[in-house]
C-alpha cells in the first residue's frame, strides 16, 4: 500500500493555505491569458501592424508556454513554486505592458515570449506539484482539482470583466490596469516557496535525468501523455469554432455564447466531481468516461436536429467533460513517480496538450476549408475520443518499483 | 504508517478555518454572478470580439 502521507511542503503551512494561494494564482494566470486575444482588433488598428504579428505573438505566447512548463516545473520541483510564482509574475507584468507600449510588430513578438513565460510560471504545470507534495494521496486529486476551479473561474470571469473594462478605460489604460492585477500574485508566492522536502528517507532521491529516463520508458506515463493531446485537440477546436459552426446552421449569435457559457459552467462542476471521483472509481476509468462522454457530444452535433435547445444542451454536457481531466491526469502522474518531480513531468504531459491543441486548430480550418463543413472534424473528434477513451483503459495505477520500499512501510 | 507520518499529516491537514472558507466561496460566488450579468448584458460585443480571437489557442 502506498505510504498514506504526504509531508508538508512547509511544516506550518497548512494544506488549505497552500491550495488557496496557489488557486488565486492560477485563476489569475488563466484569466489574463484567456483576455490577450482581446487586444487583437484595438492594437491592429491602432498601431496599423495587421493581424499576423499578433496573431504570431500569441502563438508564440502559447508555444513558449508549453515548453516553459517543463522548464517551470523542474525549477518548482526542485527548489521550490515560490520563486517560479514570481519570475512568472514578473514576466507577465513585463509582456503585458510591453501590449501596452508597443509600438510596432516585433515589440509584440517580445512580448508574447515573456507572456509565455509567465503563464509557464504562474499556471497550473509549476503549481501542481506544490499542491500535490503538500496533499495526503488520497486528498492529491480533489486539491489539485480545486486549482483546476480555479483556473476555471479565472478564465470564465475574466473576459467579460475586461471586455467591460476595456469598453470604459480604452485598451491602452486597461492594459496597465492588468499589469496592477499581475502584481497581486507576487505575496501570493510566499505560502508556495521553499524548498521542497527531500521526500522520504527510505526512497533514493532521483536525479532530473532518471526522472526523464524512467518517465519515458513508463507506458502508462505514454498512454497518459497521448491521450492529453487528444484533450487539448477537442477543447481548442470545440471553444475557437463554436461560434462559427453556430451561425453556418443559421442560430443566432446568443446561442454561441449560451452555449460557451455553459461550458464554462460546467467545467467548474465538471472539475469538482473529478476531484472527488477518486473515492469511487479509478483515475483511468474516469479518464476513459471523460472521453467517451466527448464523443456522445459530438455525435449529438452530428445527428441531432441543431436547435438553440441541443447546441447549449451538449455544451453544458461537454463542460462536464472538459478539463475535469486535469485533477485525473496531474494525479496519475503523481501516483506513477511520486511527487518529487511532479510538476516538471505533468509539463510534459501539458506540452502534449498544447500541441494538440495546435492540430485541432489548424486541423478544423484546414478541413472546414476544404469541405465547407465541420462534418468532418465532428468524426475526426469523435475518432480521437474513442482512441483517447481506450488508451486509458490499460493504464495501471501503480507506483514504480522505485517507490515500493516505502509503501510497503507504510 | 509512523509516528513521523502521522505528525507530518496532523501538520499539513487543518482544514479551512470557516470564515476563510465562507469569504472564499462569497468572492467565487460574486466574481461568477457579475460575470453572468455581464455575458448576459453584452454577449453579442463579447461574440464580435471573440470570433476575432480564431488565431489563439484555447487551452485553460
Amino acid at each position: 500500500m502506498q505510504k498514506a502521507v504526504a509531508p508538508a511542503q512547509v511544516v506550518g503551512r497548512p494544506l488549505w493555505m497552500i491550495v488557496l494561494a496557489a488557486g488565486v494564482i492560477v485563476g489569475m494566470a488563466m484569466g489574463l491569458r484567456q483576455v490577450a486575444g482581446l487586444y487583437l482588433p484595438p492594437m491592429t488598428m491602432d498601431l496599423g501592424i495587421g493581424r499576423e504579428p499578433f496573431s504570431t505573438a500569441m502563438a508564440i505566447a502559447n508555444l513558449t508556454w508549453g515548453i516553459g512548463a517543463v522548464f517551470a516545473g523542474m525549477i518548482a520541483d526542485r527548489y521550490g513554486a515560490g520563486r517560479v510564482v514570481i519570475t512568472g509574475a514578473l514576466s507577465t507584468m513585463i509582456g503585458t505592458y510591453l501590449m501596452y507600449s508597443a509600438t510596432n510588430g516585433t515589440d509584440l513578438l517580445i512580448s508574447g515570449v515573456f507572456l509565455g513565460i509567465g503563464v509557464s510560471g504562474t499556471g497550473i504545470t509549476s503549481l501542481v506539484g506544490a499542491v500535490g507534495r503538500a496533499a495526503p494521496p488520497e486528498q492529491r486529486t480533489a486539491a489539485i482539482a480545486s486549482l483546476g476551479m480555479a483556473g476555471g473561474i479565472g478564465g470564465f470571469v475574466a473576459f467579460p470583466y475586461t471586455h467591460l473594462l476595456m469598453d470604459w478605460l480604452g485598451w491602452k489604460t486597461s492594459l496597465l490596469v492588468l499589469v496592477a492585477t499581475c502584481a497581486l500574485m507576487l505575496p501570493l508566492a510566499w505560502p508556495l516557496s521553499g524548498k521542497p522536502a527531500s521526500g522520504d528517507a527510505l526512497v533514493k532521491p532521483q536525479t532530473l535525468v532518471e526522472a526523464f529516463r524512467e518517465a519515458f520508458r513508463h507506458p502508462s506515463y505514454l498512454l497518459l501523455t497521448s491521450g492529453f493531446f487528444v484533450c487539448g485537440f477537442h477543447v481548442a477546436f470545440y471553444a475557437v469554432h463554436l461560434p462559427a459552426f453556430v451561425a453556418d446552421q443559421g442560430l443566432d449569435n446568443s446561442v454561441a455564447v449560451a452555449a460557451l457559457t455553459m461550458v464554462g459552467l460546467g467545467n467548474l462542476v465538471g472539475t469538482y466531481i473529478a476531484g472527488k471521483s477518486g473515492r469511487f472509481v479509478e483515475k483511468r476509468v474516469g479518464l476513459s468516461l471523460i472521453y467517451f462522454g466527448r464523443c456522445f457530444v459530438f455525435l449529438g452535433l452530428l445527428f441531432l436536429p441543431i436547435t438553440p435547445t441541443v447546441v447549449i444542451g451538449l455544451s453544458t454536457l461537454l463542460g462536464l467533460f472538459w478539463l475535469s481531466t486535469v485533477p485525473l491526469t496531474s494525479s496519475l502522474v503523481a501516483t506513477f513517480f511520486g511527487t518529487a518531480w511532479m510538476s516538471m513531468l505533468f509539463g510534459v504531459v501539458f506540452l502534449s496538450h498544447q500541441l494538440g491543441s495546435f492540430s485541432g486548430l489548424w486541423l478544423a480550418g484546414y478541413l472546414y476549408d476544404g469541405t465547407k463543413s465541420y462534418d468532418a472534424m465532428w468524426w475526426v473528434s469523435i475518432a480521437l475520443g474513442l482512441f483517447a477513451g481506450l488508451i486509458h483503459w490499460p493504464i495501471k495505477e501503480r507506483p514504480v518499483a522505485r517507490l515500493l520500499p516505502a509503501a510497503q512501510q507504510a | 504508517m509512523s509516528m513521523q507520518g502521522d505528525i507530518e499529516r496532523e501538520v499539513a491537514q487543518p482544514g479551512m478555518p470557516g470564515s476563510v472558507r465562507l469569504a472564499v466561496l462569497s468572492v467565487a460566488a460574486a466574481l461568477l454572478t457579475g460575470a453572468l450579468y455581464l455575458i448576459a448584458m453584452r454577449g453579442d460585443a463579447l461574440l464580435v470580439d471573440l470570433s476575432a480571437l480564431g488565431a489563439r489557442i484555447f487551452c485553460f
